[in-house]
């Protein structure tokens, strides 16, 4: 912007920056110009201010000096009064001195004896320029018809009295020709020299500028991606193939990046650096690279781009590798960034698992690919990352048909050097199939807990039949008796057997819904529940053995996430457990399982422990492992807490186990509790 | 990237040409038109210097003579468009200094139309650049200086042909005719001397030969010995002179006593019919080229004629002679030049008329040219040889004829 009173400052300021964003071309160009103008302009200078004063001062002793040799040669000419003798001197003096308009000689009077004028004596000439008596010469410019002359003046002595002077005329007009005339040849001289130094820089700006230009397209280049093979220079010659090198030992010795030992000092270590060899002179590589500082940073150039072209190579090749491997890897792969979860890359797999393309996967979040409640599962998960590596099991997945499948999700937080924010890679594996295998396991283990419980069933069912036996051998005595039976007791009786069969039908169900093959639910589920079934199951069984049963259930329990099925699987393993453990001890000793329920900060536990046998360290430890069993072969299948163990962690709970040998054992299970309480209906979906 | 091709590189062109142009305006002198000086209505001024007196006053005055009684005779029927012929004659005695001195004074405080009839080439070639530098037109020499024919001199017409045609002319009939080879040169030291020196070794050199002596001495002087004793031992066959005629005579005479009896050759400005009578008949056999034909052929050439009746006339103790009629011959050129120069007579205007003149018949039987280029107006060399004090013309070369 211009403003009043900077003007002068900023027309320089915006001068030099023009001046900056110039062309190096144009720079050495301009500035050798300018340079050659200048030295121009100080010559004329110094030639008017020195040359022209010192050359009109020469010209006047020249002058001078003639009148002087006139006034020894006109002395006795004058004493003798031969004016023409006199006469012809003097013409004779300036058909010599060319350059003089005039030479005239005046008498001790001022009158004129001798001259050169042709034509008329200018009027008054005699007295223009008049000596004093103590001079001796005088120069004085003087004016004759209009024309500028210098008039000098000498005197002619005989002795001390002065019988004449002579004068010369010094044209100013002729010495003015001179003085330009030689101006004009400098200023053409000059004008030459600037003509010839334009050319002359046009040619070194070239020469500077069309490496430079060379190199800034190479670099443009390189910026867009494209690394050229470049001309000539790009593929030097190497030192040991000049040299016909065998020192194998020697650091350049066939290294791509390395161009000549004597340039780059790389000559094998203990050897000091030689002079220049003989050979090297004519070496393209030492000629090439012993140029100006253009011609090398040039050559460093094209070395360096070759050097990234290797490099390139490399990382291609690595990147390859890396790409290969990544795609063979059966599992999807995800890259992805911890912003939104969009993906950055996946590989195949991954586009044939989910079904997308690669550019749809792109423009999407790995989020996408989850049910939403799984996916805010895994984004909080994500977001606060205890560890680098975390693995999240049993998630739901979908594909682009929005078909379903279990997936665990293995995650690592990764971060590049050089690359900014850190990134996920994820890998979800299909566990369709292990879930399947699973359930069926877990199948099979439950009917086997089934047969075990067999015979406490079987009891569990007696005493209703027994009640109705009673009631139906009353009815036969009475009928045999000929008795009359009262309405009360017809009543009673009748209302008893109904009872009764309704017991036996509730635990045939409550048998039959166990003993299903259940499909994996989450609802909202009270622990209280599947817990107090469980005893309904077996709770008769468990007296039998003198087993007390200590139930302490928090009624106010928030509900968990999990299938009320299956809870009643772990309950009733966990239990089962317990009065093996407990039936181990003496048939006097306290039995006691106790089973309490209770709310502990965000999450729902339960304490399932009994008086029994418990265990060492060392089985403790291995407890949850599949196949483990104490008991003996044919009575356990060693399934049974290594399902509880998954079940647990199907429903994203945890299982502890404390255990004191002879004391008893406690396993302590917590379920994380359901935040939004009934907001959410059950999901139920197969697969 | 921006291309700035040639574009730049035009500004030291711009530079230079500014400079150029600033520094090609020149001044330019106005010349003032001026009167023509020495003309008014009834005189047209005319200036000589010659010798009137000293050591080469028969030539001076033989010449004035000459020119004065044809001049006389044109005003005597009227001048020139009304305008009457002065002609103002100094005397320089042959002295180059008083004839540079009586010039400046023609010009400047006599301020005559033209300068005419000058004689001598010492005093002559002294006042070439002050004629140059005055403007004036110089008619008539009576010397054959090959300075004042080249380089071409713009102001200077000479009627008579050169030193350089009479001596070739010579060496010519010499070598070619009588087979003479050993050449040697008597001259006077100065321009006119040095001037017939080399006028004889151009001649000699187209022969191959070159003079076998060189003999001089001063103007002024009689002072010949030194040089007859160097041309005696070179035991020459011709003796090419250049001189005046009081040392060419003593020269001549002094030989002859010594027995030295050489072809002798002299040329025009030796003055022939002084020569001759100085000589006498010890004058038999010396040769001397002139540049106008004998006075003596009146019978044949009327301007010969009228020369002898009007010398006769106007000064009747003179007798006619080739320097006289020459004289005469100049005045007739000048007449010539000032009538067709016409009434409104400038110098510019009377040197266009003469170069205008082309094959004008002057009666002399062969015609003058003069030419924008060309200032020499006659070419013809005549012979004439001395026989007891008359000058003869010669008719018949050697033995062959």
């Amino acid at each position: 912007m211009w403003k009043p009173g900077t003007g002068h400052g900023m027309g320089i300021r915006r001068i030099m920056r023009s001046f900056e964003n110039l062309s190096i071309r144009q720079k050495v160009l301009y500035s050798t110009v300018i340079m050659f103008f200048l030295i121009g302009m100080l010559s004329s200078l110094a030639y008017w201010l020195i040359f022209i004063p010192n050359l009109v001062e020469q010209i006047h002793q020249h002058g001078l000096r003639v009148a002087y040799s006139l006034v020894t040669r006109s002395r006795s000419y004058i004493l003798s009064d031969n004016r023409p003798e006199l006469t012809f001197r003097l013409f004779q003096k300036k058909m010599i001195e060319k350059d003089l308009s005039y030479i005239f000689i005046t008498d001790s009077k001022n009158r004129i004896l001798a001259h050169t004028f042709i034509g008329s004596i200018p009027s008054g000439i005699q007295a223009a320029n008049i000596l004093e008596k103590n001079e001796d010469e005088k120069i004085k410019l003087i004016k004759i018809k209009g024309e500028s002359i210098y008039d000098g003046a000498v005197a002619i002595k005989t002795g001390i009295t002065n019988i004449g002077v002579v004068h010369i005329g010094i044209g100013k007009k002729p010495v003015d020709a001179l003085t330009k005339e030689v101006g004009l040849v400098l200023i053409m001289v000059t004008a030459l020299i600037i003509l010839l130094a334009t050319l002359l820089s046009n040619l070194v700006a070239n020469y500077i500028s069309r490496p430079l230009s060379t190199l800034v397209r190479a670099m443009n280049d390189l910026c867009k991606g494209e690394i050229k093979e470049l001309p000539p220079a790009s593929q030097p010659k190497k030192c040991w193939e000049i040299l016909k090198c065998d020192k194998e030992k020697c650091p350049a010795y066939m290294k791509e990046d390395l161009i000549c030992w004597f340039m780059d000092g790389t000559l094998c270590h203990g050897h000091s650096l030689p002079k220049t060899l003989k050979k090297c002179y004519n070496c393209d590589v030492y000629k090439k690279l012993s140029g100006n500082e253009i011609v090398q940073l040039s050559s460093a150039f094209t070395e360096f781009i070759h050097t990234l072209q290797l490099k390139t190579k490399e990382i291609r090749t690595s990147e390859e590798k890396y790409r290969l491997l990544f795609n063979y890897d059966p599992n999807p792969l995800f890259v992805i960034e911890m912003k939104k979860g969009m993906i950055l890359d996946v590989n195949d797999p991954a586009l044939e698992t989910y079904q997308y393309k690669r550019e749809e996967l792109a423009r999407i979040s790995i989020l996408d690919l989850f049910h939403e409640e799984d996916a805010a599962l895994f984004w909080k998960v994500v977001q606060n990352p205890v560890k680098e590596y975390f693995f999240l099991p049993k998630v739901r997945a979908k594909t682009r048909a929005l078909s379903s499948f279990f997936v665990d999700v293995h995650a690592r937080t990764a971060k590049l050097k050089d690359m900014g924010l850190p990134f996920l890679i994820i890998s979800t594996v299909d566990i369709t199939q292990r879930l399947e295998q699973e359930t069926q396991l877990i199948q099979a283990s439950k009917m086997a807990t089934l047969g075990e419980m067999a015979t406490g069933i079987a009891h569990e069912l007696n005493q209703p039949l027994n009640v109705i036996k009673v009631g139906a051998d009353y009815f036969e005595k009475m009928i045999k008796r000929g008795e009359k039976i009262s309405e009360e007791d017809l009543s009673k009786v009748s209302r008893n057997v109904s009872d009764q069969v309704d017991r036996a039908t509730d635990i045939i169900n409550h048998l039959r819904n166990f003993g299903r093959k259940a499909e994996v639910n989450q609802y909202p589920v009270n622990v209280n529940e599947p817990v107090r079934d469980v005893f309904s199951l077996i709770g008769q069984q468990l007296i039998l053995r003198n087993i007390e049963v200590n139930l302490d259930l928090d009624e106010n329990l928030p509900k968990i996430m999990a299938d009320k099925n299956r809870l009643e699987q772990i309950f009733l393993n966990l239990v089962t457990n317990a009065r093996d453990a407990m039936d181990e001890k003496d048939r006097k000793a306290l039995k006691i399982l106790t089973i309490a329920t209770k709310r502990e900060k965000e999450d729902v536990v339960i304490v399932v422990s009994d008086t029994g046998v418990g265990m060492p360290k060392a089985i403790k430890e291995r407890v949850f492992e599949p196949f483990f069993t104490t008991k003996e072969v044919g009575k356990g299948t060693g399934l049974g807490l290594s399902i509880t163990y998954n079940l647990v962690k199907d429903f994203h709970g945890e299982i502890e186990v404390e255990s004191t040998p002879d004391t008893g054992t406690t396993f302590k299970l917590s379920f994380p509790a359901r935040n939004d309480e009934g907001s959410k209906d059950e999901q139920t979906f197969t697969h | 990237m921006r291309k700035f091709g040639w574009k730049i590189n035009l500004y030291p062109f711009l530079i230079a040409s500014l400079f150029f142009a600033a520094s090609c305006h020149r001044e330019e002198s106005l010349s003032v038109e001026k009167t023509t000086p020495g003309v008014t209505n009834s005189e047209i001024k005319i200036g000589s210097s010659c010798a009137l007196t000293g050591h080469a006053s028969f030539l001076g005055v033989s010449y004035i003579h000459g020119a004065e009684c044809y001049i006389d005779h044109i005003n005597e029927k009227g001048g020139i468009h009304g305008r009457r012929i002065r002609l103002i004659t100094y005397d320089d005695g042959y002295d180059p200094p008083r004839c540079v001195f009586n010039t400046q004074k023609l010009i400047n405080e006599d301020r005559v139309f033209s300068l005419f009839c000058y004689v001598g080439t010492p005093t002559s070639v002294e006042i070439i650049p002050i004629v140059e530098e005055a403007e004036i037109p110089l008619l008539g020499l009576f010397t054959g200086a090959n300075t004042l024919r080249h380089p071409f001199r713009k102001y200077i017409f000479n009627v008579r042909a050169s030193y350089y045609q009479e001596i070739s002319a010579m060496v010519k009939h010499l070598v070619e005719d009588l087979n003479f080879s050993r050449f040697a040169v008597f001259y006077q030291y100065d321009a006119y001397g040095l001037d017939g020196l080399t006028g004889t070794e151009l001649a000699l050199k187209k022969y191959g030969l070159k003079p076998v002596a060189r003999g001089n001495y001063m103007r002024g002087t009689t002072d010949i010995e030194k040089a007859l004793d160097l041309i005696i031992a070179s035991d020459a066959e011709v003796v090419i002179m250049v001189g005046t005629y009081d040392p060419c005579a003593k020269f001549i005479k002094n030989a002859r006593a010594r027995g030295f009896k050489p072809v002798f050759h002299n040329v025009s400005f030796v003055g022939g019919n002084e020569l001759a009578r100085k000589l006498g008949c010890n004058g038999n056999g010396v040769f001397i080229t002139q540049v106008v034909p004998s006075p003596d052929a009146r019978a044949l050439l009327s301007t010969a004629d009228q020369y002898c009746s009007l010398l006769q006339k106007h000064f009747p103790d003179e007798k006619p002679s080739f320097v006289g009629l020459e004289g005469y011959i100049n005045s007739k050129v000048l007449v010539k030049g000032l009538k067709w120069a016409g009434k409104g007579l400038t110098r510019e205007g009377f040197i266009k008329a003469l170069e205008s003149m082309d094959e004008v018949c002057l009666g002399i039987g062969l015609p003058l040219s003069f030419g924008p280029k060309n200032h020499q107006g006659l070419d013809t060399v005549y012979f004439t040889e001395i026989k007891c004090g008359n000058l003869v013309l010669v008719t018949a070369w050697g033995s062959e004829e």
